[in-house]
C-alpha cells in the first residue's frame, strides 16, 4: 500500500478531519480571553461612550464567537494548525494591549528612563507576533508560502514608496505624519499584495 | 507547463479537495496546478506521480509554446 492509500485508509477509519474536542474547547477559551483584551482597548477607544463591563462582554462576544467559529472548520480547510492560530491570536492581542498600556503611560509624567523601559510593552509581544506570523507561513504548502512571500516584496516596495513621498514632502516643507501609521500603510499593502498574488494563482 | 492531473483525478473519481488531502496541500494549490497557473515544485511532482503510480513526464509536459517565446 502506498504511502498514499494509507494516510487515506488512516483517516478515514479515524475521522480526523475534524478538530478534536480539547482544540474546540481551547479555541473558545482563547477566544473568551483575546476578545477580552479587545474589550479593554474598545472601552479606551470608545473614551467612555458605553460602560466598561457592556465593551468588555462586545470583546468577549465577539471572541467567543470567532472562536466557536473555527472550531466549526473543517480541519482540512484550515490553512495553519489550531495551536498556531491561537498563538497568533494571543500575541496579537497582547501586542495591542502592550500598545495601549504605552500610551497610557505616555499620559503620565515618568521619566526619561521608565518611559524608555515601558516602550518594550508593545515590542515584546510584538516581535512575540512576528515569530508567530512566520511560524505560520512555515506550516502553509508550496504554493501559499510563494503568495506570502509575493505579498511581502509588494507590501515592502509600496510602503518604501510611502515613505520616500513623505521623505520628499517634508524637504518641502510638508509637516511630518505619525510614524506608527506605516504599520498601518504596511499591512494594507500586504493585503493589496496578497489579493493581488491570490488572483494570478486562483 | 500542461499537466493532466484533472483526467487521473477525475478517473479516480477524487475531488480537488480529496486530491489536496492526500498530498497534504491546500485545495487552492491542487486548482492552481489544474489550470497551470502555478508549476509544482520537483518534490510536489514526485509526490503526485507517486500518488498516480507514474512517471512525473506521463503527467507533466512542458508547454513549447512559451519554451521557445523564451
Amino acid at each position: 500500500m502506498s504511502s498514499f492509500l494509507y494516510k487515506e485508509s488512516v483517516m478515514k477509519n479515524s475521522g480526523e478531519q475534524d478538530i478534536s474536542k480539547d482544540d474546540k474547547r481551547r479555541n473558545l477559551i482563547s477566544g473568551l480571553g483575546v476578545g477580552a483584551a479587545l474589550g479593554v482597548v474598545l472601552w479606551s477607544a470608545l473614551d467612555d461612550l458605553l460602560p466598561f463591563p457592556f465593551d468588555l462582554l462586545i470583546g468577549m462576544g465577539t471572541g467567543l464567537l470567532v472562536g466557536y467559529r473555527i472550531g466549526q472548520r473543517p480541519l482540512m480547510l484550515m490553512r495553519y494548525p489550531p495551536y498556531i492560530l491561537r498563538r497568533m491570536l494571543f500575541a496579537g492581542a497582547a501586542f495591542v494591549l502592550g500598545m495601549f498600556a504605552y500610551t497610557t503611560l505616555l499620559d503620565r509624567d515618568l521619566d526619561d528612563g521608565l518611559l524608555m523601559l515601558s516602550s518594550l510593552l508593545a515590542i515584546v509581544p510584538g516581535i512575540a507576533f512576528l515569530f508567530t506570523v512566520g511560524s505560520a507561513i512555515a506550516h502553509l504548502d508550496e504554493m501559499q508560502r510563494r503568495i506570502q512571500t509575493e505579498a511581502i516584496a509588494i507590501a515592502f516596495a509600496g510602503t518604501a514608496i510611502v515613505v520616500l513621498v513623505i521623505f520628499l514632502l517634508g524637504l518641502a516643507g510638508f509637516p511630518n505624519p505619525n510614524w506608527g501609521w506605516l504599520l498601518v500603510v504596511m499591512t494594507f499593502m500586504w493585503l493589496l499584495g496578497k489579493l493581488w498574488t491570490m488572483w494570478r494563482y486562483r | 507547463m500542461n499537466n493532466r492531473l484533472k483526467v487521473l483525478r477525475a478517473e479516480r473519481d477524487w475531488s480537488q479537495a480529496k486530491l489536496a488531502e492526500l498530498l497534504d496541500v491546500s485545495r487552492q494549490t491542487i486548482n492552481a496546478i489544474e489550470n497551470s497557473k502555478y508549476d509544482p515544485s520537483l518534490p510536489l511532482a514526485f509526490k503526485i506521480a507517486d500518488l498516480f503510480e507514474s512517471k512525473i513526464e506521463d503527467i507533466f509536459e512542458p508547454d513549447m509554446e512559451n519554451i521557445s517565446r523564451a
